[in-house]
């Protein structure tokens, strides 16, 4: 986990923890809201990940409640996971930029065609 | 599908039952909150649907894959894996590795054989019994054929790391092997008892190729490609030399007579009868030695 690129699920759930613990359906929440509705995390992938980023120490537990009769354990970023997903965000911009301007270069060319 | 009303009873022990296929350690750890989630993502507003859920409700069909694909992962992931998990996720997917090299072999040397039977490799007369086989032949057959063959780049994506396509061309060479006997019963020999059972061990094989999960360990490359092709190279060899005709027309008969080099009765270059006139170095014609008999299959 620490070489190579978080996965999408994986970005978006050290995201949704950034402003403050969660349990594992407000991650699901938090989640669908961050990306628009475009990813719907289900319940194997999101412990599937969650297991990873507590073994990687990205995410520790912050707390467990009872309610209605059910554990909640809520989750927060633990600061690795904060430097983690800071480098992740940055290699992702710095790609997008890449993408952006070779974009922008090759626009007029299209017209004309691309030598 | 929210709320503030908690939904359980019957369909709290029918995701229950989901999570069995978990790992008795992953679910010591995970179980309950798992529950909790899945519980929470079925709440509603309404009393009276929060009830029916909770009585008659169905598990997600997709909550209950992903699941089961979790099950499969901690099983026989790689670094993902639990502990004690890992030898078998390993041993499986060095049985899928082998299975797929040997099914890219054979698919090799049907390629091989495919070019050389339409006459296709330069300087090699393609072998009589292949050109009139390859002639009777749809067109329809012939690709089938060549899509069975599939498991050669299967091969090379999953050497190379992409699982996924390794997978999905493995597929097709199985649907196209299981297409063939339809396509050209003459060919393929039917859905015999040995057909079957090939078909169902490649089915096992392109199950296994599942255990190459995301956190799978790499494949060695530079080895398991030298066996690609030693094992590709090898079994071309053992089918050509078995082929009738085929040896004839590869060796070069009368420089092996003219070494003294043993060669197989019955068949010559070109497709020339044998005991046909030969030239010998030296610029003397001369009966071709196959008369006599011969153990060795060429130089």
């Amino acid at each position: 986990m620490s070489t190579a690129g978080l996965t999408e699920p994986a970005f978006f759930i050290l995201t949704a923890l950034v402003d403050g613990p969660r349990h594992g359906y407000g991650i699901v929440g938090e989640v669908d809201r961050l990306s628009g509705g475009r990813m719907a995390l289900k319940v194997g992938t999101l412990y599937g990940v969650l297991d990873r980023l507590v073994a990687d120490d990205l995410v520790a537990l912050d707390r467990e409640e009872v309610a209605n009769g059910r554990l909640r354990r809520y989750f927060r970023l633990s600061e690795r996971g904060r430097h983690r997903l800071a480098d992740e965000a940055q290699r992702l911009a710095t790609n997008a930029r890449i993408a952006g301007r070779r974009l922008a270069a090759t626009r007029p060319a299209r017209a004309g065609g691309t030598p | 599908m929210t709320g503030d009303r908690p939904v359980a009873g019957e369909l709290e022990r029918r995701y229950r039952r989901v999570l069995r296929y978990l790992p008795a350690a992953y679910r010591a750890v995970w179980q309950e909150e798992m529950v909790a989630t899945l519980l929470d993502r079925m709440a509603t507003d309404d009393p009276e649907r929060a009830e029916f859920l909770g009585d008659f409700g169905r598990p997600d069909r997709g909550e209950v894959a992903s699941v089961l694909l979790l099950a499969v992962r901690l099983r026989l992931g790689g670094t993902g894996a639990l502990p004690g998990y890992r030898p078998c996720g390993d041993a499986l997917r060095l049985v899928a590795l082998l299975g797929l090299l040997v099914q890219s072999a054979f698919g090799a040397t049907v390629l091989c054989v495919l070019w050389w039977g339409y006459g296709r490799v330069p300087g090699l007369v393609p072998p009589p019994e292949v050109t009139a086989f390859l002639a009777g032949r749809g067109w329809a057959a012939v690709l089938c054929r060549v899509l069975t063959c599939a498991s050669v780049p299967a091969f090379g994506a999953l050497v190379c790391g992409y699982p996924r396509a390794a997978r999905a061309l493995a597929a097709l060479s199985l649907a196209a092997a299981m297409l063939l006997p339809v396509v050209d019963r003459a060919w393929a020999g039917g859905w015999g008892a040995t057909r079957v059972y090939v078909t169902a061990v490649d089915l096992a094989l392109l199950a296994a190729l599942w255990a190459y999960t995301r956190d799978a360990p790499a494949v060695p490359r530079r080895p398991w490609l030298v066996a690609g092709a030693a094992g590709a190279g090898l079994t071309a060899l053992a089918v050509l030399s078995g082929l009738p005709g085929v040896a004839g027309a590869v060796l070069d008969w009368p420089g092996c007579a003219a070494r003294r080099w043993p060669v197989r009765p019955g068949t010559t270059s070109c497709g020339q009868p044998a005991g046909a006139r030969r030239y010998r170095p030296g610029g003397r014609w001369r009966w071709p030695r196959s008369r006599r008999s011969y153990s060795g299959t060429g130089c």
